[in-house]
């Protein structure tokens, strides 16, 4: 049901960001203000699923929140990544000021725009992509190359911050600061706690009494 | 791997698909609402009128007089208003 809903959810928000573009919202400036919601949205949720995905392989959840739970919205929110990424690129693309072209969005490194910095957030939404690739075929794959690519989701969550960081005309305003910080600080805290977590449960589970 | 179990293999939650796909459609409209907000924000000026409609992006219009016939200007950060 995921993929069916992100389809979903993604065709009916780029129809309302072409009714936008073709109803001249607020005066020619909505495509560029579509394309920020997008972007902010889909950071948010790759932060949120990076996250969650640290908390389900933390397995130490004191009351909070059951394993099952934080799994399914640990993959329903890596789902919706690549859909928002997508409704950021589609209103890039029907931005009359910058003039994106359908490659110029899906290749690296050829947008006229940043090239460079834009480009790492196109290998950043390719690189996402390939991570949900490699879980739906998890059963395909050796487990060791799985696990490998799940590991390189924080090398992309940082690709994409870089670009959301370098392209973003927001990244000078204090909420967005405060945005990036909260987010990469929670992380950070997040896999301390994991590392420490899981030292301390390998630990306690060779210790008499430990059930 | 042929006969390799899926280790994914789950317990179905739709109430959890379902609450984080909505969660993420009012974050989206929410951001929007917010940099609608901030562009009138910082367009209105002191009259209090509305933002102008080339605030977003404007290096198409800085390229120089001299440039060849359907050149356009590198678009940069610093071009776009906020």
């Amino acid at each position: 049901m995921s993929w069916k809903l992100t389809v979903a959810l993604t065709g009916v928000l780029c129809a309302l960001v072409a009714w936008a573009r073709s109803a001249d919202v607020e005066g020619g400036t909505a495509m560029w203000d579509l394309s920020r919601a997008g972007g902010f949205t889909a950071y948010v949720l790759a932060w949120a699923a990076v996250f969650t995905g640290v908390g389900v392989d933390t397995r130490f959840h004191p009351g909070v929140v059951s394993q099952t739970v934080l799994y399914e919205a640990h993959r329903m929110l890596a789902t919706l990544v690549p859909g928002f990424a997508l409704v950021h690129a589609f209103a890039l693309l029907l931005d009359p000021w910058v003039g994106f072209s359908v490659w110029e969005v899906l290749v690296p490194f050829v947008a006229p725009f940043e090239r460079w910095w834009t480009g790492l957030g196109v290998l950043a939404l390719w690189a996402f992509v390939a991570v949900l690739v490699s879980t739906w075929g998890a059963g395909l794959i050796p487990f060791k190359v799985w696990r490998l690519l799940h590991y390189a989701t924080y090398l992309v969550f940082a690709l994409g911050l870089l670009h959301a960081i370098m392209t973003g005309s927001d990244t000078e305003h204090w909420p967005t600061h405060l945005l990036y910080s909260a987010t990469v600080g929670a992380l950070l805290g997040a896999v301390f706690v994991r590392l420490i977590a899981n030292r301390w449960i390998a630990e306690n589970r060779k210790a008499p009494g430990y059930h | 791997m042929p006969g390799h179990k899926n280790p994914f293999r789950r317990e179905k939650r739709p109430a959890v698909t379902v609450l984080a796909a909505a969660s993420s459609v009012v974050l989206f409209l929410a951001t929007w609402g917010v940099v609608w907000a901030s562009n009138r924000e910082v367009g209105a000026g002191d009259d209090g009128g509305p933002p102008p409609p080339t605030a977003t992006f404007t290096a198409a219009a800085s390229a120089s007089p001299g440039d060849s016939p359907g050149a356009t200007a590198t678009p940069t950060r610093s071009s776009r208003a906020s």
